[in-house]
């Protein structure tokens, strides 16, 4: 990765574009913590991916990239919140409306793993990838979602068991919220 | 227990196998990788198109260093001659374009024995040249180059000349510039650093300076590559010069140590070169200026109000004070910090909730509406506390308002 920075720092868009391609859904996760709307969450990468770019030259320890961008991400995410917040809103009632209709899917529905974890509610599922895909600590989930530890270890315990049993049950098999 | 790490081992390669990027996601940042290859494109072409003046002129300038030297105090132009700037400019091939483009300004300011005038400022898309005169009332410079020169033999001299290497009786000064834009964007360019920015663009320069040297008095012109900021001929509003120190090169044998060894003056010369551009004559600037140390944690140089609705924060410095913390950790509590304005009434009136410095962005605008520049605003300040454990308020500032330019 580092390699690729130092590149990209000398204008070479491709190398760039690699590092990108390499963290693209780490930072998708990161963004959906806080922007919840696929298409918000689009606007934030966009953006941070062009800031970044820009900045990329102030960035002293190429090592730190992704813990770098990530920050940038954060901030442009939260402006994106600030500014609107009302959309939001709009986009929490609809969220709801989601989890209603997908508690609603049939429990005698065969599932896969994936599928499992996609039927995880909601703030289960965000912390659940963040932990196994994006590789963060509960004390650092905790400060990303800005929910105290306990509340992370709790939906870490739920998502946990739930997972724990289907895959006890020999993966395919019946799965109830 | 060994079931579940198993597990945990089959949710973990379960997710990095199957989990995908929403095909929106994806789309968008195909698109933008688009618009950055295209941008830098443009940026390579614009670069490439100013390139061959620029380095024409380079060369032009090389040889005129040399020029300089051979005629050594007497330089051929008349004495008296009104206009020796335009001469030296003539001489490296800009003259006619900087004629055009320059706006007198004619200011001078004292310190330490020197005397620093700032005769002209000009730029376009591609250069930005600043001409001075730099008198040195106890003749330090001519004393200190005399000894340089005295140690070195004709045949090193000449060496010297041949090679071009040693401009070794050429004059510095260590400038600072800040360019105010017309939509209130502020960006900083110092000679010492390799990259300037623009907003949210860092870009490097070539730069070189012109000198003239006559009896006690240089004149200096400062010619910047201009053409990969994008600037817009008219986009400018303002200029403010800061020139820290001046250093003669070569009056130390080794050339290439520190700077420290090479300043012969050092003193607080801060020009305030405004309305460069005609058109904003009109325009307001509000200051806010603050100096202030909060905990050890942040420090925040400068507060300065702009355009009357918008607060500018600049030059803040993070300091991490507990290095035993890991990288994560320094990111997201150490270097965060929050900022909000009060109005007396302790109405927030505008706030930035949470800021990360994320690497050196180090600037955030908080944006004020319905500003009264009689009200006492305050501004607050929020920080991790020692334990981390909580962000809180740690300072109230009370912010000096006033009026800096009203034209």
């Amino acid at each position: 990765m580092e390699v690729e920075v130092k590149q990209a720092k000398q204008g070479n868009t491709k190398a760039y574009e690699k590092l990108i391609d390499e963290i693209a859904l780490y930072l998708y996760n990161i963004a959906k913590t806080i922007l919840k709307n696929d298409e918000d969450i689009s606007d934030a990468i966009g953006n941070t991916i062009l800031k970044a770019y820009s900045k990329l030259k102030t960035l002293k320890q190429e090592a730190y990239f992704k813990t770098w961008i990530t920050r940038i991400l954060i901030n442009e995410c939260n402006d994106m919140l600030r500014k609107k917040k009302k959309l939001v809103y709009i986009e929490d009632y609809s969220r709801q409306e989601g989890k209603i209709e997908k508690e609603t899917i049939s429990k005698e529905e065969k599932l896969d793993l994936m599928e499992a974890i996609n039927h995880l509610e909601e703030k289960t599922k965000e912390v659940i990838i963040l932990y196994y895909y994006n590789e963060l600590k509960m004390e650092e989930i905790a400060d990303l979602l800005n929910i105290p530890l306990g509340t992370v270890k709790s939906r870490m315990n739920t998502g946990r068991t739930k997972l724990y049993s289907f895959l006890k049950e020999g993966g395919k098999s019946n799965y109830a919220r | 227990m060994q079931d579940n790490f198993e597990y945990d081992k089959k949710i973990k390669s379960e997710l990095q196998e199957k989990l995908q990027l929403p095909k929106e996601v994806k789309e968008k940042i195909q698109k933008t990788y688009e618009e950055l290859e295209k941008s830098e494109m443009n940026k390579k072409d614009i670069e490439k198109r100013s390139k061959f003046k620029l380095s024409k002129i380079l060369s032009i300038a090389a040889s005129f260093v040399l020029v300089v030297f051979l005629a050594g105090n007497g330089i051929a132009f008349a004495k008296g001659e009104d206009n020796i700037y335009s001469w030296i400019l003539e001489k490296i091939g800009i003259q006619k374009e900087y004629e055009e483009i320059k706006t007198e300004v004619d200011e001078t300011v004292e310190s330490n024995g020197f005397k620093i005038t700032v005769l002209d400022i000009g730029y376009d898309e591609n250069m930005f040249i600043v001409g001075y005169k730099i008198e040195d009332i106890n003749g330090k410079i001519k004393n200190l180059n005399e000894e340089y020169k005295k140690t070195l033999s004709e045949e090193e001299q000449a060496t010297q000349i041949e090679n071009n290497t040693g401009i070794w009786d050429s004059l510095f000064i260590d400038v600072y510039y800040k360019f105010y834009t017309k939509d209130s964007k502020e960006f900083a360019m110092h000679k010492d650093e390799d990259s300037i920015s623009l907003g949210e663009t860092d870009i490097n320069f070539p730069e070189f300076n012109i000198i003239k040297n006559s009896e006690n008095e240089y004149f200096l012109y400062e010619v910047y590559d201009f053409s990969k900021y994008n600037i817009i001929k008219g986009e400018i509003r303002d200029i403010k010069i800061y020139i820290d120190s001046i250093k003669a090169l070569g009056y130390n044998f080794s050339q290439s140590t520190g700077d420290e060894d090479n300043i012969i003056a050092r003193g607080l010369w801060d020009f305030s070169i405004r309305n460069i551009e005609t058109d904003y004559r009109n325009n307001k600037n509000y200051s806010m200026n603050i100096n202030k140390e909060i905990d050890r944690t942040i420090r925040i140089n400068e507060v300065k109000l702009i355009d009357g609705n918008m607060l500018d924060f600049i030059k803040v410095d993070a300091e991490i004070i507990d290095s035993n913390k890991d990288e994560y950790e320094i990111f997201n509590k150490i270097a965060k910090y929050g900022i909000s304005i009060l109005d007396s009434n302790n109405n927030v009136v505008g706030e930035y909730p949470t800021i990360t410095l994320a690497g050196d962005i180090n600037k955030e605008y908080i944006r004020i509406n319905n500003l009264d520049m009689n009200e006492k605003y305050k501004m607050q300040i929020s920080i991790y506390d020692e334990k981390m454990e909580d962000f809180k308020i740690i300072d109230n500032i009370e912010l000096d308002c006033f009026i800096v330019d009203d034209n």
